[in-house]
Parts: C-alpha cells; structure tokens; sequence
C-alpha cells in the first residue's frame, strides 16, 4: 500500500506537504518535512483507499529533531 | 536520461496502468534537474504542460503569496502539478520553486498527453479519471487547510 499523505502544520509558518510513503502515520511520530522536525498530533482517512493507494490527512505541529541515540 | 519508470508507479497519477503503459506516457515527457530556489513554473504565465516530482521536492505557492505562506504547500516524489493548465487552457494558477537541494521533474507537454489519451481511450479515461481525483485531493487539503486556519489552530 502507498500513502499519499497530506500534513498540515499548525502553529508556525511551514507550508505543510503532500508526501507518498510506504507506512501510514501514527500520532506522537516525529516526522521530518524539508529541514524541520513535526510531530503529528492527529491523522484521518481524507478519501476511501482505492487500489493500491490510502489517502490520509495529518495535523502536526514543530518539535525538537529526535534525540541522537548512542 | 532515462526516465524511472518504479518512481512513476508509485504516483497515483498512474494508479491502474500496466508498466508498459505507465512507459508509453513518460516517454512522451522529459526529465529536467533543477537546484534549490529555481523557478519552475511563474504564476499567470501560460503553460501547458504536466509535471510529476521523480526526485526531491517543489513548492506551490498560489497566486501572488510568498515562498512559506499558508497557502503554499511542499510536493515530494510521486506527487503531480500543473495540470489545471492541461485541462483548462488558462494560465498557471501558481508558482512553482525547487525546495530541496535538487529536484527532477518529468514534464509532459499538454497536447501529446491530450492525444495519447485520444488515441488509447482506456488509458486516457484511467489517466483522465486519476488526474480528476487528484485535484480533489487538493481541494479538499485546501478545505481542511483554510478550516483549520479559521479555528486559529
């Protein structure tokens, strides 16, 4: 399955973004967009899956870059 | 250059066309490279053509709003743009920027893609019917973007 993934970001000035990836999004993930890190605090369905393609809406909102493990 | 077709399958632009057919319409494109900053399309030129993101990222800026403005968004691999044009003739209705270090474009002029779709009407209805759900994917983000700007969130 491929996630067209549609992020919108509140509370700062990032456009947001229209991403495919190949696993859906969680609510607490940490995602990178361009150079700045997002953490996603909810996730839809946007349109009902068709073939191999599930549509989703996230809302996330700016966050610390992951800590560097090691 | 080669055009790479795995990329392509994994836009929904192409969604339900075999791999021969998926080759059959980028062989009617060209690949181009461009570098963070580059202008790739200026909004209200005229334009006819339809580009899909094989690498890297672009970002849509509508009408006269500046890079970074809430009704801009980022668009990565896989994902189409400027096909309003295609299908209705009118000027771009956005400005386009390379985002990402580099980015290369598969752009497909308007008329050839037109054709093909005249010639090969069941690949032209599926590519047709993908183009249509693709622009209401963007509707609705836009709807969904502009509600949450109302709530103030």
């Amino acid at each position: 399955m491929i996630y067209k993934v549609s992020y919108v970001v509140s509370h700062g000035e990032h456009p947001g973004a229209i991403i495919n990836q190949n696993s859906p999004p969680e609510v607490g993930q940490k995602i990178q967009l361009g150079k700045e890190w997002f953490k996603i605090t909810e996730v839809q369905d946007l349109l009902p899956p068709q073939g191999d393609f599930a549509y989703l809406h996230v809302d996330c909102e700016p966050t610390e870059p992951p800590a560097k493990v090691g | 250059m080669s055009i790479p077709i795995e990329v392509l399958q994994t836009a929904d632009l192409m969604a339900g066309l075999t791999r021969a057919q998926t080759e059959a319409v980028a062989k009617l494109g060209k690949r181009r490279t461009y570098q963070r900053g580059d202008v790739i399309m200026k909004a209200g030129k005229p334009g006819n053509e339809l580009c899909i993101v094989l690498k890297g990222q672009i970002e849509i800026v509508t009408g006269q709003e500046h890079k970074g403005s809430p009704s801009s968004v980022l668009l990565g691999a896989g994902q189409g743009f400027g096909e309003m044009s295609v299908l209705d003739a009118g000027p771009r209705s956005a400005s386009v920027y390379c985002a990402s270090p580099q980015a290369e474009i598969l752009i497909i002029p308007g008329e050839p893609l037109l054709d093909f779709c005249e010639q090969d009407r069941i690949v032209g209805y599926q590519l047709i019917y993908n183009l249509a759900r693709d622009l209401a994917f963007k509707l609705r983000v836009r709807n969904l973007t502009l509600q949450r700007l109302l709530e103030g969130k």
